[in-house]
């Protein structure tokens, strides 16, 4: 960013222990991860493990196949956000500057879609999977979450801000539509892009409920559900093994926060630029 | 818009081609927005109605017949009183999450909005719990929440006060998965506000200090209103989401202690899933359905007469 | 036009796709029709491969690992898939959207209260024309074990993991203090007063803890005292009855005076199990599925014991049956009977049993030379098999899971606000007739 503001000290002192706070329940997490199972239940909790242990790592690893989880993650939340912000570019371009009939109620009914919980409508495209043969494949996974009304929403915002002098002049010019959208808007709209793309790739790395639902066999399993098998199927003893459920958790949650560290900057930026109105 | 196309009944034969390129136009525009609205329609729309005809029979979701029994779904979920014990739950959870984490988020966006580096990486802290999955989260709360062994008891123990079964009493578990909630979404609300500050242009607070007006003040006359389409923004969106609220209540509580933490939601999948009520589960469906949408317009309506938008 | 042809194409494609979805969800199966034939046994050995869904947890994988190597011994045209979907409850949603669906596995867990359900839905195939077919001799299960997993005189199941509750007790502690688990409920009294410590208000040991997140822990107390959880025509609620009541008193007597610990909602399981390692709790009472477990992970001396009785001294059956499911193809229904009949089969129970924790379920198997070797190594076992006819299945109607909510709660509000057992279990039955009524 710009150059520093000078900050106060009572202001900086406020802020970090607000940020000290926040950050407690992740470092609690990933302590716990490192604890041998007796440090978990003495009665004066440690705030670094008295013996520092990678067991818990190395279970977890044995007990479930978390590398083809974190495969099975990364494609489909790269096919399910290509999809999403594509098929949301070309809705938002129609709904913000395009002209046919019955533009803004088609409109709505994308918006009201955002209110249908997962849950109530899993079961009738469950069955529409199997007919098509997609269950347990990654088709299930990805394509009946292609559409994401929120991105739709923001970015036809966006669009919306951008003046039609832009869109005519192209078009006098001659420019295609697809050409006026992915070279003309697209650029100009790239704070709320990007705030769109990291939104749906956090909805789709740590979606659970639809990939539990959609998929039978542990070669197809992503790893918020890998997670919660392995909890289940150590189910009541939880609390003997909460330090081997926390190890499980950090490999769910480590290769978000690791992308998500590397782009801080950009993200940011881009989400203090982008418009949400 | 609309009215173009309405026109075009009147117009004489000259004019055709003309419309003809605009028809043709519009059509183009609407391939735009077919992959999205054919989508919707298949993933969304057809599994709700379909949810209205299951909701007028006795389905158990398993059994090969369903039974056509009218309305009867319907009318005995009016008079349960755990549907009106269920609405209370999800009302005051969305009420009291989206209040806190708004209230909070705004004043995180307050003292956070500072270009510092220092704060900068302070607010990629705040941000971190909203990309991290709820069942990672509900998982670390509820060994935080521990009776016996969770840390929050120890730290309470430390200042002489009893244990606190804070999943497990009644009287605390809504709050505690509340509490869950907050702290995964107050990061990202207190960023969007921020964004939404630095939309304020500085001649209005310069303009004001001319003026005399104190900080206070300027808060109250120019910051809020004009974030009032964030607000806005934020209000919905959270307000959507709080309602639809199921996996940190399915992880953390099952809907228990008493029924304390039973969410709409959760009581959906546990009618149509546990109890084997498809019929029933889906009536509940749709009366949600409505009740949401009706929520979300009045929201709407009163926005627009109260939220400032700029130009 | 273009658009308009793309448009009744689409039309058409939805058209199809609901009235195909409409279809599979309104044609009834040929379940019911079902007679009491089997297809005649075959020799067809072509390659098949059948799912078998389960709830087996992380301790039992061994175990179901090395029989499906052995099955496959036996068997080496049939591929048997496992796959774990997680606990009975997610186990039980994931199936249901197979039924939906109609791409179910071929062989899956049913969980004893649930049989009913799924049998009446016509979703399991009917095993007792395979059972007449093959000759398999029912009668080296228990009697109990076999009829919950029945309905309607038909076998949809059989036993696969059973367990009942038992009182698991600290037996270095109970030798200290000199105590010997109760087997009656008057001794209970006594029993409990020796063994609880308070430290001031505090209470710092409980002699005892019975389970109230799951009516199944308590469902045989009701029955012990006399009472009864539903009528024999399973229409009405009997738990409003004063000598199903009665347990009730005497429960929030002896929590009231410190005596018992009664684990309530989500997670108190775990904590219960903790408090026991931790000398807290002097006995508890869970299922006998963890018995083994309980022995290898306390640092103490484990003792088990029947639940103690009163006018009777029944026990519960819990775990799981293993079914077939009736949707698949001829062939896969044979392979899956072949695998059902292994998994049960007397040959491998006692291995079965060991690896899983479970209790083995043929006569035969009890009774031969590995049994007894087991029972020697195990001998907390002996407490369960010496009452085993006290075992019986749960009240079988369809709708014994919604209506058990109800007196599940009245133990919530129990234990949580201290509220009257007699309100409380009246409030219930009230609450249960409406829900059987709906039936």
């Amino acid at each position: 960013m710009f150059n520093s503001q000078k900050v106060s000290a009572t202001r900086l002192t406020i802020a970090i222990i607000v940020t000290l706070f926040m950050l407690f329940p992740l470092y609690w997490l990933l302590i716990t991860s490192f604890k041998p199972a007796e440090e978990l239940k003495s009665a004066i909790p440690t705030f670094w493990p008295k013996h520092f242990t990678f067991q818990n790592y190395v279970d977890a690893f044995n007990k479930a196949p978390f590398l083809r989880y974190g495969m099975n993650t990364l494609i489909q939340t790269v096919g399910v956000v290509t999809l999403q912000v594509n098929i949301a570019l070309l809705a938002a371009y129609a709904f913000a500057k395009g002209n046919f009939f019955g533009r803004d109620k088609l409109f709505l009914a994308v918006i009201a879609a955002m209110v249908v919980p997962e849950q109530v409508v899993f079961v009738p495209v469950y069955v529409m999977m199997a007919n098509v043969g997609w269950l347990n494949t990654f088709w299930a996974l990805i394509v009946p979450n292609a559409v994401s009304a929120y991105g739709i929403f923001l970015l036809r915002q966006a669009f919306k801000s951008i003046n039609n002098d832009v869109i005519e002049a192209a078009k006098v010019d001659g420019a295609h539509r697809l050409h006026i959208l992915y070279r003309i808007l697209t650029p100009m709209a790239l704070p709320t892009l990007v705030t769109v793309l990291i939104f749906k790739i956090i909805g789709s790395w740590n979606s659970y409920f639809w990939p539990l639902v959609m998929t039978n066999t542990d070669n197809m399993r992503v790893l918020t559900v890998g997670i919660a098998m392995l909890k289940s199927s150590i189910a009541g003893n939880e609390m003997l093994n909460f330090q081997l459920i926390m190890a499980g958790s950090v490999l769910v949650a480590a290769p978000i926060v690791i992308l998500f560290i590397f782009t801080q900057k950009h993200i940011l930026t881009a989400m203090s630029n982008s418009t949400f109105k | 818009m609309s009215s173009e196309i309405k026109l075009t009944k009147h117009v004489p034969t000259k004019k055709r081609s003309l419309l003809n390129i605009k028809r043709r136009e519009s059509t183009k525009d609407f391939l735009f927005a077919l992959p999205a609205l054919l989508l919707l329609a298949i993933f969304t729309y057809y599994p709700l109605v379909n949810s209205v005809f299951i909701s007028f029979t006795d389905w158990n979701l398993i059994r090969p017949i369903k039974k056509f029994i009218g309305l009867t779904n319907y009318q005995n979920l009016l008079v349960d009183p755990e549907f009106y014990h269920v609405l209370k739950v999800t009302f005051l959870y969305t009420i009291i999450e989206v209040s806190l984490e708004l209230l909070l988020g705004l004043g995180l966006a307050v003292l956070f909005n500072v270009t510092a580096r220092s704060f900068g990486v302070m607010r990629s802290i705040l941000f971190m719990p909203h990309y991290i999955s709820m069942v990672v989260v509900s998982m670390v709360f509820v060994w935080i929440y521990n009776t016996d062994y969770g840390i929050l008891n120890t730290v309470l123990k430390l200042f002489g006060a009893s244990p606190v079964s804070w999943l497990n009493d009644p009287s605390t578990a809504l709050w505690a998965v509340i509490i869950v909630a907050v702290w995964k979404g107050v990061g990202f609300t207190s960023l969007i506000f921020i964004s939404g500050l630095r939309g304020i242009p500085i001649e209005y607070y310069e303009a004001a200090s001319i003026d005399g007006a104190g900080k206070w003040k300027q808060f109250l006359k120019i910051t809020l209103p004009l974030l009032s389409p964030t607000t806005l923004f934020l209000v919905i969106t959270s307000f959507i989401s709080s309602m639809q609220v199921f996996q940190s209540v399915n992880i953390m509580t099952n809907g228990g202690p008493l029924k304390a933490t039973k969410v709409m939601v959760y009581w959906i999948y546990d009618l149509t899933f546990v109890q084997f009520k498809a019929g029933k589960g889906s009536a509940l469906v749709i009366i949600f359905f409505f009740i949401i949408v009706l929520l979300t317009a009045i929201q709407f309506a009163i926005s627009k007469k109260k939220v400032h938008y700029e130009g | 036009m273009k658009m308009k042809k793309w448009l009744v194409g689409l039309t058409t494609a939805m058209l199809v796709m609901s009235s195909m979805i409409g279809c599979s969800s309104s044609t009834p199966t040929s379940t019911n029709a079902s007679e009491a034939t089997a297809p005649p046994a075959t020799e067809d050995k072509t390659p098949v491969t059948i799912q078998y869904w389960h709830a087996h947890d992380d301790d039992q994988k061994a175990a179901l690992e090395n029989m499906v190597q052995e099955f496959n011994k036996k068997y080496p045209w049939i591929t048997v898939d496992t796959v774990f979907q997680g606990d009975y409850d997610t186990l039980q949603q994931k199936l249901q959207a197979a039924i939906a669906a109609k791409q179910v596995p071929a062989v899956t867990n049913i969980e004893v209260h649930a049989l009913p359900q799924f049998a009446d839905s016509g979703v399991l195939m009917d095993l007792t024309p395979y059972i007449s077919r093959d000759k398999l001799d029912t009668n080296d299960f228990s009697e109990g074990m076999l009829k919950a997993y029945s309905y309607q005189d038909k076998q949809f199941g059989l036993p696969l993991i059973v367990s009942t509750s038992v009182m698991v007790y600290n037996k270095t502690m109970f030798d200290q203090e000199g105590v010997k688990p109760p087997q009656t409920w008057d001794e209970i009294e006594e029993f409990a007063k020796k063994l609880t410590k308070k430290d001031g208000n505090e209470v710092s040991r409980y002699a005892f803890s019975v389970p109230g997140w799951d009516t199944w822990y308590f469902d045989p107390w009701i029955e012990n005292g006399g009472g009864a959880i539903l009528s024999d025509d399973m229409k009405t609620a009997m738990i409003d009855q004063p000598d199903s009541m009665k347990f009730m008193k005497l429960f929030k007597d002896w929590k009231d005076k410190g005596y018992m610990h009664i684990g309530y909602g989500k997670g108190a399981s775990g904590n219960m199990r903790q408090m026991f390692f931790d000398g807290k709790i002097g006995m508890v009472e869970h299922t006998s599925a963890l018995i083994k477990w309980y022995i290898e992970t306390a640092k103490f001396e484990v003792g088990v014991s029947f639940l103690p009785g009163d006018k009777k001294r029944n026990s519960h059956m819990g775990g799981a049956s293993i079914a077939v499911m009736d949707g698949i193809k001829d062939n896969e229904k044979e392979a899956a009977w072949k695998f059902v009949q292994f998994m049960t089969g007397a040959e491998n129970n006692i291995k079965w049993a060991e690896g899983t924790g479970y209790l083995p379920t043929r006569k035969s198997a009890i009774s031969s030379e590995e049994g007894k070797a087991y029972f020697a190594k195990y001998p907390q076992y002996k407490a369960v098999f010496d009452n085993f006819d006290n075992v019986i299945g749960p009240p079988k109607s369809p709708a014994f899971n919604e209506a058990s909510a109800a007196y599940e709660e009245a133990m919530g509000k129990m234990v949580l606000n201290g509220e009257d057992p007699e309100t409380l279990l009246k409030d219930a039955a009230k609450k249960m007739n409406d829900i059987l009524k709906d039936q």
